[in-house]
């Protein structure tokens, strides 16, 4: 059998490791090894012939693929590391149809399969000797019927079994180079690539490629980059070479035998019609060669779209181990290795491991602990269209619970997280990212107008009045973030549609909410009777985030960036708990309240004044009025007032109290059970939501306040003014809400 | 995605599921026993579960594509009561769901099953077809919606007249491509049977099965298939000496290829009924006839026998005999029997086809391969050990 490879190996003649004996009796009793020689391998491994008995279509394999019913194969198992480095399986056919298939590692002339996709030692610590045998048997099987390329009709990319350094480009931006032909002169199918040399590079063998330069470029890019080299820059600059063929041939076979030298590497790239020769002499003529190794590129068009980018096109890498002395030729039997490559961070590769596609552009509203980490959670999910507004610097005690490290301090908020986004992008332009490293309430129209996201994640009450009342705010969606309750409850309000619900009433309506939601009453009780601490670090900060961990932060914030991410799946505007335990074991919960629009009535005698009525309260005062009629009805309005931004919002009615008296021209109302009542909604909400106003109906048809009722309001008056709440009087005539409001 | 054949294993009964590249789905027969759901029975594999991961859902509902009854006996219907939808496809709701109630958006429908009446299931189907033939005989505006559509498969029997609906007929001789509304170009079905006589002979007592062919091509334009696999449900050697000779008289062997095969479902879960009458050991040469069927053989042919495990005894089908006639057509790898085939710890799995360019082909078996973790069953605790 002179086209196994065995015929030339050695026989394995030392002791073996139990775990090695263990895995031959094994193999033995599934019987793919029936206990001939054991061969030595390479590199202190051990290597074990096994025959599997492939499944094969009816009709023969498809492609006519030299796959066959019964497959010699060489399991490599490491003698001082098994079990905890995976057997890796050789086929130990010299004519195996390597070339033609996906799923292999490229490693000299033999075929090594590709059993599992991901961690091959992780996968056999997971699985038995019989499962592993499955999986070579699955891979022969889907390699005969012509389905080992199963990526959704795709390319797979050629597997490495090794290599020495990395080569980082855009996919996209090469692919656009070659299928453009974007080379460094027009009659040449090659391209100069500008980049640098991998700054934790030791051995000098990790690149970047940023751009393709024209040749009208390179002198002056030489004579940039000696100037640079002379100032010691962390990561040094070098061209590379990109190679491409003029043919439009497709090439769909593997190549696993890869060139160790010069002149192997000149017939390697003759095979896909690619003219390196040319290429080099360019590089070398114009002495491009600033450093001994020349990284090259080489372009291969395949027949189908790559796995893993949108082009057809794969790309090979070498360098090539020349000399640095400018325009020394290279020699035949210079050292040729291969590279693998990677994309560098760019939004579209971060946005497709995320699998996220939030592009909105997003104006943050301070860069704090919370704001930075809904910052980072959406620069990883590859938003790079982000403007964050703080005027604060980030100093030593920010550093326990922020997302920026302590590189930055004493740096301002704003401007250092943004410059580590830009710094994330390192290949793509990042003029969508900005910072304003000043007092937010400075902010122009021209800054809100160019974001579609508003995230506030201040905590701060006066923000929330600003945002209320703030014109530029049109079409852009609000959210507001804050932790609160030592860090228990996170809660996140997004503004409805046009605005409504508004920040203020989704604020306001969580208080009263405490009614209905236990962690909501919890952190109402705990903020009304505990004195909130500061820390010791003489920072005058309003944040109520002050006494959190930054777990707790963390807690909060990845909920809260996934929910802003998914702006376009609701239009109405809601409130979202999340809720842990105080105490062992943090049972986390949520809840998303929905809240619906309210009605907004400007006061009839105080335009300035507005009353913002939660859902369904108007209804309820027109079905007591029409009841009663034709008899006045009256009762007791429950919410709270904004004297700053002078509005009053209304989230419950109380009907009139037992003792009260309804009459066709007025209406007494009593007392009977409520100031329990008030008192009761007032403990339960920290004392945010009470009593605050009346409300009366006119069946008569009076669109104003009869003399009785301003009688009545200077009576109020002159109790509310003590609170202090202004008075308000809500008449209901003809069908209409009229508000009246005296301060 | 490539298509596909499941043979699931039902005891002595069919079900079979064709999957298309499309992920167009087709139901031949259902054999879906109570005891089987869950981890009941061990020895049962849950063909309801699978059958559930194997097919679409539209809005959160399971549907398949197709449901072909090819006759009305309890192990070809068995469980369509309780795991299909029977009604009005508007009015499938979250109750339905919840229990798995699976659509069927075209139903397959001899009128062979309006002439007997064997069990509750059958009845059940008949009722369902009658639904929808009323609403295609009514012109409701509805008819065609999926879950309403019909196919009638051969002709009308004694009880039942069905002519005006002829538009809805399909009958043998007939290659349907258009499945479920859809018009397939790289599949379709060669309907051989039932035939007029079959189905007027209703006392007759072979049943008049639904026989048919699917065929599979790798490009539409191709002249060739890359896999036939023949159904047949109960079909006895007299139906396929009627198919054999119609089939060759009209060239349909020839200009068809339909009477080839790649993969043949034993008719009857492997009776000797296929070969000739019953008891065998009164009739034990096979007829000529049936062996020239097995002979349109392609290469590597394979036949699978829809049965439990074939033993030498006297409770048949399925035969022992049979089984020995079959593997001297194809060899005795190539006959496959689903109760036995692969059976994974006590419970036989489905035989399942890769409609590959060169024909089915077979992933190897599958076991359990996890390194961690306790016994999958109940491995050594169901059983009694005695230490001396």
């Amino acid at each position: 059998m002179d086209n196994l490879y065995s015929t030339s190996l050695s026989e394995h003649k030392g002791t073996l490791s139990p775990a090695i004996n263990f895995l031959i009796s094994k193999l033995k009793d599934l019987g793919v090894y029936t206990g001939g020689k054991l061969f030595d391998g390479d590199t202190g491994r051990v290597a074990i012939p096994i025959t599997i008995e492939v499944s094969l279509p009816s009709g023969g394999t498809v492609d006519d693929i030299d796959i066959r019913e019964v497959e010699p194969l060489l399991l490599m198992v490491s003698k001082n590391y098994y079990p905890f480095i995976a057997p890796k399986v050789h086929s130990d056919r010299k004519d195996f149809p390597k070339t033609r298939l996906p799923h292999l590692y490229a490693v000299a002339d033999q075929a090594v399969l590709c059993i599992n996709r991901n961690g091959q030692n992780d996968w056999f610590a997971e699985h038995t000797i019989e499962g592993f045998i499955n999986s070579i048997k699955l891979w022969l099987y889907k390699a005969g019927s012509g389905l080992l390329g199963t990526d959704g009709n795709e390319f797979d990319p050629t597997r490495l079994d090794s290599y020495n350094g990395i080569h980082s480009y855009q996919y996209n931006k090469l692919y656009e180079i070659v299928t453009k032909k974007n080379s460094v002169a027009p009659e040449f199918n090659f391209a100069i690539l500008f980049g640098s040399v991998g700054a934790n590079s030791k051995d000098g063998l990790s690149y970047k490629s940023f751009e393709a330069l024209p040749l009208i470029a390179l002198k002056v890019t030489l004579e940039a980059m000696a100037e640079l080299k002379k100032l010691k820059p962390v990561e040094n600059p070098i061209l590379s070479i990109l190679c491409w063929s003029d043919k439009e041939e497709t090439f769909s076979d593997y190549q696993t035998d890869l060139p160790k030298t010069l002149e192997d590497f000149e017939n390697f790239c003759d095979q896909f019609s690619i003219d390196i020769k040319l290429a080099l002499k360019f590089y070398i003529t114009n002495k491009l060669n600033t450093r001994r190794r020349i990284p090259v590129i080489l372009a291969l068009k395949r027949p189908k779209k790559i796995v893993g980018y949108e082009g057809d096109v794969e790309f090979l890498n070498f360098t090539i181990l020349g000399s640095n002395v400018q325009g020394m030729k290279i020699p035949k039997n210079a050292e040729v290795k291969n590279q693998s490559h990677i994309e560098p961070f760019t939004s579209e590769l971060a946005s497709r491991i995320s699998g996220k596609e939030n592009r909105e552009k997003i104006l943050f509203l301070g860069g704090g602990a919370l704001g930075s980490k809904i910052f980072m959670h959406n620069l990883r999910g590859g938003n790079n269209k982000m403007t964050i507004v703080d005027k604060d610097i980030f100093l030593h005690h920010n550093l326990a619970r922020h997302s920026l490290h302590s590189g930055r301090l004493g740096k301002n908020k704003a401007v250092a997280l943004i410059k580590e986004a830009q710094d994330y992008f390192e290949v793509q332009q990042t003029k969508n990212l900005k910072a304003i490293p000043q007092d937010l309430l400075t902010l122009e129209a021209s800054d809100f107008n160019e974001h579609q996201v508003i995230v506030d994640s201040t905590a701060s009450l006066n923000v929330q009045n600003w945002l209320t009342v703030n014109p530029n705010i049109q079409n852009q969606l609000l959210f507001r973030a804050e932790i609160v309750h030592k860090g228990t409850l996170g809660l996140l309000y997004k503004e409805g549609k046009d605005r409504n619900p508004r920040i203020d009433d989704l604020v306001n309506y969580t208080y009263f909410a405490a009614l209905s939601y236990p962690e909501i009453e919890a952190w109402r009780q705990y903020d009304s009777t505990t004195e909130l601490e500061n820390l010791p670090v003489g920072l005058g900060c309003s944040s109520t985030t002050v006494l959190i961990a930054d777990d707790d932060i963390s807690l909060h914030a990845a909920i809260f960036s996934k929910l802003i991410s998914d702006t376009a799946k609701v239009n109405y505007g809601y409130v979202y708990l999340n809720n842990r335990s105080d105490e062992f074991p943090y049972i986390v919960k949520s809840n998303l309240v929905i809240v619906k629009p309210f009605e907004n009535y400007a006061c009839i005698n105080d335009k300035s004044w507005n009353i913002r009525m939660a859902d369904g309260i108007s209804s309820r005062i027109h079905e007591a009025s029409s009841i009663l009629k034709p008899k006045e009805a009256a009762g007791v309005l429950v919410g709270l007032v904004n004297y700053k931004t002078k509005v009053v919002h209304v989230f419950d009615l109380i009907d009139a109290p037992s003792d009260s008296i309804a009459e066709c021209a007025c209406f007494y109302r009593g007392v009977h059970n409520l100031p329990n009542a008030i008192d009761e909604i007032k403990k339960r909400t920290g004392g945010l939501i009470g009593y605050i106003g009346e409300w009366h109906s006119h069946p008569m048809g009076l669109d104003s306040l009869s003399g009785q009722d301003r009688s009545n309001v200077a009576e109020l008056k002159v109790i509310n003014d003590k609170v202090p709440i202004p008075t308000l009087s809500i008449i209901v005539s003809n069908g209409k809400i009229l508000p009246f409001i005296f301060e | 995605m490539n298509a596909k054949i499941k043979y699931y294993p039902t005891g002595n009964g069919d079900m079979s599921l064709i999957t298309l590249e499309d992920n167009t789905t087709i139901l031949v027969d259902c054999n879906i026993r109570e005891g089987s759901k869950g981890d009941k029975d061990k020895t049962m594999y849950d063909v309801k579960e699978d059958l559930l991961n194997s097919i679409q859902k539209r809005n959160s509902n399971p549907y398949v594509d197709v449901f072909v009854l090819t006759h009305g006996d309890e192990d070809h219907c068995r469980g369509f009561e309780n795991n299909f939808y029977q009604g009005d496809p508007k009015k499938y709701g979250e109750k339905n769901r919840k229990d798995g109630e699976i659509i069927i958006d075209e139903l397959w429908f001899s009128p062979m099953i309006a002439e007997e009446s064997s069990n509750d299931d059958e009845d059940i189907v008949q009722t369902e077809a009658e639904r929808r033939l009323k609403l295609h005989k009514d012109k409701d505006p509805n008819r065609n919606e999926p879950g309403n559509r019909i196919y009638i498969i051969g002709y009308d029997g004694a009880n039942k007249d069905y002519k005006d609906l002829d538009h809805l007929r399909q009958t043998p001789g007939t290659v349907v491509t258009n499945i479920n509304n859809k018009e397939q170009n790289k599949f379709s079905i060669f309907i051989h049977a039932p035939f007029k006589v079959q189905i007027e002979d209703a006392n007759n007592k072979n049943t008049p099965s639904i026989v048919f062919q699917a065929r599979f091509k790798n490009h539409a334009v191709d002249t060739e298939y890359i896999c036939l696999a023949m159904f047949g449900g109960d079909s006895d050697h007299e139906s396929w000496e009627v198919i054999l000779e119609k089939t060759e008289r009209k060239k349909n062997h020839q200009t068809q290829k339909a009477l080839d095969w790649d993969l043949f479902l034993a008719p009857h879960h492997c009776s000797w009924s296929f070969f000739n009458e019953t008891p065998q050991d009164e009739h034990p040469d096979p007829k000529e006839n049936s062996l020239k069927v097995l002979d349109y053989k392609r290469k590597n042919a394979i036949v699978i026998a829809s049965s439990k495990e074939i033993i030498d005894d006297d409770d048949n089908p399925p035969h022992y005999e049979a089984k020995e006639e079959y593997i001297k057509k194809v060899g005795k790898d190539k006959f496959l029997n689903t109760d036995t085939d692969d059976v994974n710890d006590k419970t036989p799995q489905p035989i399942e086809f890769i409609i590959t360019a060169k024909g089915p082909s077979r992933p190897p078996k599958t076991t359990n391969s996890n390194s961690i973790g306790s016994a999958g069953g109940t491995g050594a605790a169901s059983t009694v050990i005695k230490h001396g």
